[in-house]
């Protein structure tokens, strides 16, 4: 039973009273640093550029042990988000942690693309960018056999790399918060309703679609995200590691990029609209995309309060491809938090890395 | 409720009860827009306000470069002509960097072996 008596303790209450009043005080000083503090540093790992093309970069990231995994991983950025996400900070990086359990690790990332990039589409994006990225890492490592990962819309690129044909180089395939059937993406659904939305417009008027033409609809769907954020920090200045934290996280949203219009077109009327991935018509390089062609090992990664990407729109991963080795992983969290956040460092990244290991000899 | 169980605790945290209050708030109003934004005349609504914002940016524009153009003052459609023709020369640069360095690989420290073979695990991760 509870001892409310408790409360009266003089003792008690003094030792809370100092604890809020040191708090507050640290929360106005650090609040004034805060206020003039300069950009959040991010991605600490040393890596190498390895390929350009455009929108396109190639890095490796130096490995750490002399001794490491045969086959080399590939990790593909979403094309509207710094690939940074992935390697926050010390503590707090997924390349981090993966290059200290022994892998060769590799992050297709993107530039922000250029006016005269806005013909970039899917033939780019999977017919000539994850190909080129792969000669390359073939020709470092002499390797033909690779694992492919992908986080958000950098997931549907590789699933859809490996749906075009049959690939037998690649060994495993990692989705995270990957969406499939876009039939399940509910929000963007009613933010792209066909009968409304006049994606040609945007296409031709803007050419970039840019940033805040997606953050909008994310917005719209948690509109209490930003304010409740911002009483959070407030409330926890006091604590250096929440702010640093929430430093990395709000530069690398406010730095989500500009996407090509004909991507951004495809994404809409080919996936969204058509559902053509699932529903296998999709053509990409002159190739009807076919799930069934997948046949490497898939752990398909979904997160529990992912108010983006649900978890239903990931299961043809499970249920359509052809591998017969698949595991399907529920992370407590929400969209983010399987790249960076302290559960996926204590609980998520060992689980990756267990499945992965065993695959990459 | 879960204000009143909190002054029941053995101390009462004003900041963490704080803290429930603006997490429920945050919640109720997400799940409150979730709903609004799941019907029909939302998604109407924001086809027509997509279209109308794209529309007025356009028109503003356009009368702002002309307005520029009258002043002899730099555009933004200028500056972002230089801005993208720097963004060639640098992917370029890049890309003679990357060629050049192909050609003379600076000593580099060794490439690790590729024989890692996973620790051998005494209880299961699930």
């Amino acid at each position: 039973m509870s001892e409310p008596l408790e409360l009266l303790d003089p003792e008690a209450i003094a030792k809370q009273v100092r604890l809020e009043v040191d708090r507050a005080l640290k929360r106005n000083i650090k609040g004034l640093d805060f206020l003039v503090a300069e950009r959040a540093e991010v991605g600490h790992m040393p890596k190498d550029a390895l390929y350009r093309d455009g929108t396109a970069v190639l890095y490796r990231y130096r490995p750490l042990h002399g001794e490491i995994y045969r086959i080399p991983l590939l990790v593909v950025s979403p094309p509207s988000n710094r690939g940074y996400i992935f390697d926050l900070a010390k503590g707090q990086s997924f390349f981090e942690y993966l290059l200290q359990q022994g892998y060769d690790v590799y992050n297709l990332d993107w530039n922000p693309p250029r006016r005269d990039e806005r013909g970039l589409g899917f033939d780019d994006y999977v017919g000539r960018f994850i190909p080129a990225a792969l000669k390359e890492i073939e020709a470092r490592t002499g390797e033909r056999e690779i694992s492919l990962a992908g986080y958000c819309a950098g997931g549907t690129l590789v699933t859809i790399y490996a749906a075009i044909e049959a690939r037998e180089h690649l060994r495993n395939l990692i989705t995270l918060a990957t969406p499939i059937d876009f039939s399940h993406m509910h929000l963007f659904q009613t933010w792209a309703d066909k009968r409304y939305f006049d994606v040609d417009l945007l296409v031709r008027e803007l050419e970039l679609i840019p940033p805040e033409i997606m953050l909008g609809a994310f917005d719209l769907a948690r509109p209490a995200n930003r304010t409740a954020g911002r009483v959070n920090l407030w409330t926890n200045m006091w604590n250096d590691e929440f702010v640093k934290s929430y430093r990395m996280f709000d530069r690398w949203a406010a730095e989500t990029l500009p996407i090509p219009g004909h991507y951004f077109g495809q994404l809409v009327k080919d996936l969204m609209w058509e559902n053509a991935l699932t529903n296998g018509t999709l053509e990409v390089c002159g190739k009807t995309a076919d799930l069934g062609r997948v046949t490497a090992s898939i752990l398909n990664i979904v997160a529990k309060h992912d108010h983006v990407v649900s978890h239903e729109a990931t299961t043809p991963l499970m249920t359509m491809t052809s591998s017969t080795d698949r595991e399907e992983l529920v992370s407590k969290g929400g969209h983010v938090s399987l790249v960076a956040g302290p559960s996926a460092v204590r609980r998520l990244w060992p689980h990756i890395d267990e499945w992965l290991g065993r695959r990459s000899t | 409720m879960g204000f009143n169980q909190g002054m029941t605790d053995k101390q009462f945290n004003p900041i963490e009860a704080w803290q429930e209050i603006v997490q429920r708030w945050e919640t109720e109003l997400n799940e409150w827009s979730s709903q609004i934004t799941q019907s029909e005349e939302f998604g109407a609504l924001i086809g027509q306000a997509t279209k109308a914002t794209v529309y007025a940016q356009k028109t503003m524009a356009e009368q702002t470069e002309a307005v520029l153009r009258s002043l002899n003052l730099p555009s933004k459609s200028q500056i972002d002509e230089i801005s993208e023709r720097l963004a060639v020369i640098e992917d370029h640069l890049a890309q003679l960097k990357l060629a050049v360095g192909e050609r003379n690989p600076a000593p580099s420290a060794p490439e690790p072996r590729r024989t890692r073979k996973p620790a051998a695990r005494t209880s299961g991760n699930e």
